[in-house]
């Protein structure tokens, strides 16, 4: 019988295999590189949570290996009565720790307790593939069972025979019992035994698979992610059938001890960025990890940037394009929001569609988006640096036309611009926190705050009502809403400038932006790639598009010689 | 974030904002605090102070920002300050205006007689040396006063500075007489080595007043109008006389600065000019040559010419009939020219460029009569025109509509 791989990796607190459905050999190799890198990371630093984190094959080992967050490392006790009271204690008799007695025709004569936290277990899976064969075992174990092997070895019977989840592990330790728990497992008490049995029976409820609602798409795929890492991994895999895609998983996080998940096309990303990336998921010490937006804080480049330099997406057809063109992915359970990196500027104007429709659309598309971003950024300031400053550029009629609006308007342009921006800021945030049953008040109201009825109350000229909303519609063409916001943030700085200095303000905020666009790297990769540094073969898919059959290589940020799509060439046809 | 990073952006930064006060929005004029100058005039006054008049547009009551537009209020304003100097009269501008004079939109200068003869150098040198009056706004020269130009409403435009741009550049795509004249242009021709300019001349036609009230467009005729008419000729910096609106046309001929115009032409030589012919693509070679003592200017004119209105006899199909008309058509460019010429040369003011032609070709012997030129050589110089107009288009008919009908008489 081949020996069923552990699940524990002590130091990550890893459910591996569980979510690894990839082949067994590829998988072990990986488990053990994670295993190496997260063990290094540790003796560099000598983090206080996982100090005495020592090897952990768990197998044959003799003495219970001390657990990566616990510091003590408690045997359990033969008595029955005794562990589950230690358990109970450990979680201060909360109520949703069910334990339940049963007896087993198996073990005559022993007492065994179940115990499992409800609502994070399937308990009808619990009934059905541990209770009720453990009850049956007697009709019908083979006759070995029988025997009067030591006790031990007869649980180790029960362990493989009897109980038919997906996975299960003996336990040793206390700390062991408790984290089995608290990551889903049936948890079976042995009267009489120091070794615990846990069974894998995660479950509870989860949202179902539903359409995006953040980043949509007129046409291609609209399924979205959910915020179970294995739903999330399940749809992956569903559109890359190959067992190049890995999946790598840790747990991260010192109280929630959330599962997040390394995805990448072995062959085709880069060696070096997923090295980096590894060692970046592992560094990371966390209290807890509530989306991946935690993630994202450690694992970028820079933080103290406007710019986000990795990109999330709800998308599975598009976290599956990244892996295929040479990204990596972050799956962080809980968070319907999947990570790629390295990711590169432009690659924020790129929308999934731009794929799925047809490339002249797409190019004119795309266009039209890096057009909107420059806009919603300089629109205000430029509208500020003419009126204020350069009055020479503007035709003469359209000049008396503003300058008229501008009669009795009791602020200078900048004031007026700032408010209408900040009013539409607000407007634009009441509209996300707002309860849902309230929204139509909302739009009546900031119909009115950005639109005629302030023009008439002289507040603002009405120049300034069709910038403001011009601005902010341009902003929302961007399909990434954190970029849009960066630009949002530059915008008011730009405003600034403009209204000190016209257009040599205007300017320098931009050659300061320039210069710290090109300063920026996401994984090693130049931030403004492929325009600086000027890459000729990526042009074909960064403000245009190419047509299909025309892309044949992915970006250089994939691996060298793995970079060949497809054979190339435009399709033939027989009548032309 | 090490200390030694922050440290280093917070200097940046310090240093960013030192910029700040260093600009200090100095010329920062929101739009409601400008006073935006349509037109301006100069003149000079008895007491050879000069005046400078102000066309001001008033934005309320052109911007239609409820839909109409306001018929009540005139749309612009015109006052006028004075004082010894261009810019000091200006500066005056401040103690009757609320809003600072703002000459960016200033398209349009028109200069009173009594101020060109006075000379126009300092005004030049206004626009030469200040950043915010444009060295392109245009040039007219009014006989009289500047002022009534400028009060004067067009009908159907709003701001009559802005509609003068426009007339005259209605004029040089098709009536062909004028052409614009800017400040920038008039500085290179008399900075240049001739020393002499010409400005289109502006007057307000018509009997009766002024029209000065937005109440004058009520009726469907307007009693007066302003109307481009002769060409006033500049030397040095100063004019000195006005040439026939046909004279200036014949010099633009000469300049081949002609992209349209209409002549009218008589069927034989000394009849009445009942025809008309549209006259383009013209194109003038000057060959400036010695002869004797003075000077000879050899021109080669070639033009084509679209048939408007005929009512001569004959066939067009006959090319001999074809090249009578070319004949007229001839006659009446030429004539034009000789015309401008000869003006020009009566006020001894090269402003069609025939010295300039001189100079290239014999620039050794140009620095020897150049500074004779305007005053001896130009005005006792000898032109010999050679005009060849080419009829491309004779129209839908060949006939004229006499003949046709004597035609159809015959076949009776």
């Amino acid at each position: 019988m081949p020996r069923i791989r552990s699940f524990w990796i002590r130091e990550g607190f890893v459910l591996s295999g569980a979510q690894n459905g990839n082949g067994s050999a590829e998988n072990s190799a990986s488990g053990s590189q994670s295993h190496r890198g997260a063990s290094g990371g540790k003796d560099g630093k000598g983090r206080a949570g996982s100090s005495n984190g020592g090897n952990g094959g768990n197998g044959g080992a003799a003495k219970p290996p001390p657990l990566g967050r616990r510091k003590t490392a408690t045997a359990l006790s033969p008595s029955l009565a005794a562990n589950a009271h230690a358990i109970r204690m450990q979680f201060h008799h909360s109520g949703d720790l069910r334990l339940r007695l049963l007896s087993s025709g198996a073990l005559p004569g022993i007492q065994l307790a179940a115990l499992y936290l409800q609502g994070i277990v399937d308990e009808e899976a619990i009934r059905k593939n541990v209770l009720e064969p453990l009850q049956a075992a007697e009709a019908a174990a083979p006759g070995s069972l029988k025997g009067k092997g030591r006790l031990k070895d007869r649980i180790e019977q029960l362990r493989l025979n009897v109980i038919s989840t997906g996975l299960t592990e003996p336990v040793r330790t206390l700390e062991g019992a408790l984290d089995a728990l608290l990551l889903g497992c049936c948890l079976l008490l042995v009267e009489g035994s120091d070794e615990a049995v846990a069974a894998e029976a995660a479950g509870g409820e989860t949202r179902q698979v539903g359409e995006p609602t953040a980043q949509t798409v007129i046409r291609g795929p609209q399924h979205a992610f959910t915020e179970s890492a294995r739903t999330n991994i399940g749809l992956i895999r569903r559109i890359i059938r190959s067992e190049r895609l890995t999946v790598e998983s840790r747990r991260i996080g010192r109280e929630t001890c959330t599962e997040v998940s390394l995805l990448y096309m072995n062959g085709i990303v880069d060696a070096e960025i997923v090295k980096e990336a590894r060692r970046r998921l592992d560094d990371i010490d966390i209290d807890s990890v509530l989306d991946s937006g935690y993630i994202e804080e450690f694992i970028q480049d820079s933080s103290f940037t406007p710019f986000p330099t990795v990109l999330n997406t709800e998308r599975p057809d598009q976290a599956a394009a990244g892996l295929l063109e040479g990204h990596f992915a972050v799956v962080v359970d809980g968070s319907p929001y999947v990570l790629l990196g390295p990711v590169t500027f432009f690659r924020f104007f790129q929308s999934p569609e731009d794929h799925y429709q047809r490339f002249d659309i797409a190019s004119f598309l795309r266009l039209i988006r890096i057009a909107a971003f420059f806009i919603s950024m300089h629109l205000p300031a430029l509208y500020i640096a003419i009126t204020t400053f350069h009055q020479e550029m503007l035709p003469s009629n359209l000049l008396i036309g503003l300058s008229a609006q501008r009669e009795g308007v009791p602020f200078p342009a900048l004031v007026e611009a700032f408010l209408m921006e900040l009013t539409f800021e607000v407007l634009r945030e009441a509209g996300v926190r707002m309860p849902r049953a309230i929204g139509p008040a909302i739009s009546i109201v900031g119909a009115l705050v950005l639109g005629t009825a302030a023009v008439q109350a002289g507040l603002v000229s009405a120049a300034m009502v069709i910038i403001v909303a011009f601005t902010a519609i341009s902003n929302f063409v961007v399909p990434q809403i954190n970029i849009a916001i960066a630009a949002g943030l530059i915008r008011f700085l730009l405003m600034v400038s403009a209204g000190i200095l016209g257009f040599v303000g205007i300017i320098s905020v931009d050659l300061f932006v320039i210069i710290h666009l090109a300063g920026l790297y996401s994984f090693g990769v130049p931030y403004l790639k492929p325009v600086a540094p000027y890459v000729k073969g990526e042009w074909k898919d960064t403000f245009v598009r190419a047509p299909r059959w025309s892309l044949v290589r992915r970006p250089v940020i994939a691996q060298k010689g793995g970079r060949r799509r497809q054979p190339g060439g435009k399709p033939k046809r027989q009548n032309s | 974030m090490s200390r030694g990073i922050i440290r280093r952006w917070a200097l940046l930064l310090a240093a960013a904002l030192l910029f700040l006060p260093l600009a200090g929005c100095w010329d920062r004029k929101e739009l409601n605090e400008l006073g935006i100058i349509a037109a301006t005039g100069i003149d000079v006054t008895e007491e050879g102070k000069w005046k400078i008049s102000y066309q001001l547009v008033i934005p309320s009551a052109i911007s239609s920002q409820n839909g109409f537009t306001s018929t009540t209020e005139s749309p612009v304003n015109v006052f006028s300050t004075e004082g010894e100097s261009v810019r000091g009269a200006v500066s005056r501008a401040t103690q009757e205006m609320s809003r600072s004079l703002y000459f960016g939109h200033n398209q349009v200068v028109v200069i009173g007689e009594r101020a060109a003869r006075k000379g126009i150098g300092g005004l030049l040198d206004v626009y030469l040396r200040n950043g915010n009056s444009r060295e392109t706004v245009m040039v007219f020269v009014t006989e009289g006063e500047a002022r009534p130009i400028l009060e004067q409403l067009l009908p159907m435009e709003r701001i009559s500075g802005n509609a003068l741009t426009r007339l005259i550049a209605l004029e040089k795509e098709s009536g062909g007489n004028f052409r614009p004249q800017t400040v920038y242009s008039m500085l290179l021709q008399l900075l240049g080595p001739l020393h002499a300019s010409a400005a289109p001349g502006i007057a307000i036609s018509g009997s009766g007043e002024g029209v000065r009230s937005v109440d004058a467009n009520k009726s469907t005729s307007t009693p007066s109008k302003v109307r481009l008419q002769k060409l006033a000729l500049f030397r040095d910096d100063h004019m000195i006389g006005w040439i026939r609106t046909h004279e200036s046309r014949g010099l633009l001929w000469l300049r081949s600065e002609v992209s349209g115009t209409t002549i009218s032409f008589p069927c034989r030589e000394g009849g009445p000019k009942v025809n008309s012919a549209r006259i383009t693509g013209l194109k003038t070679k000057m060959k400036p040559a010695r002869s004797g003592d003075g000077w000879l200017l050899q021109a080669d004119v070639e033009a084509d010419a679209t048939l408007f209105e005929y009512t001569c006899g004959g066939n067009l199909h006959d090319p001999a009939a074809v090249a009578g008309i070319e004949r007229m058509l001839g006659q009446q460019v030429r004539s034009d020219i000789e015309d401008g010429l000869q003006a020009s040369q009566r006020l001894k003011a090269d402003v069609a460029g025939i010295g300039e032609a001189v100079r290239r070709k014999y620039p050794r012997t140009w620095k020897g009569i150049a500074a004779e030129w305007n005053s001896r050589f130009y005005p006792e110089m000898k032109a010999e025109i050679g005009v060849h107009v080419g009829l491309i288009k004779t129209g839908r008919s060949n006939r004229s509509y006499e003949q046709a009908s004597e035609d159809s008489r015959e076949r009776k």
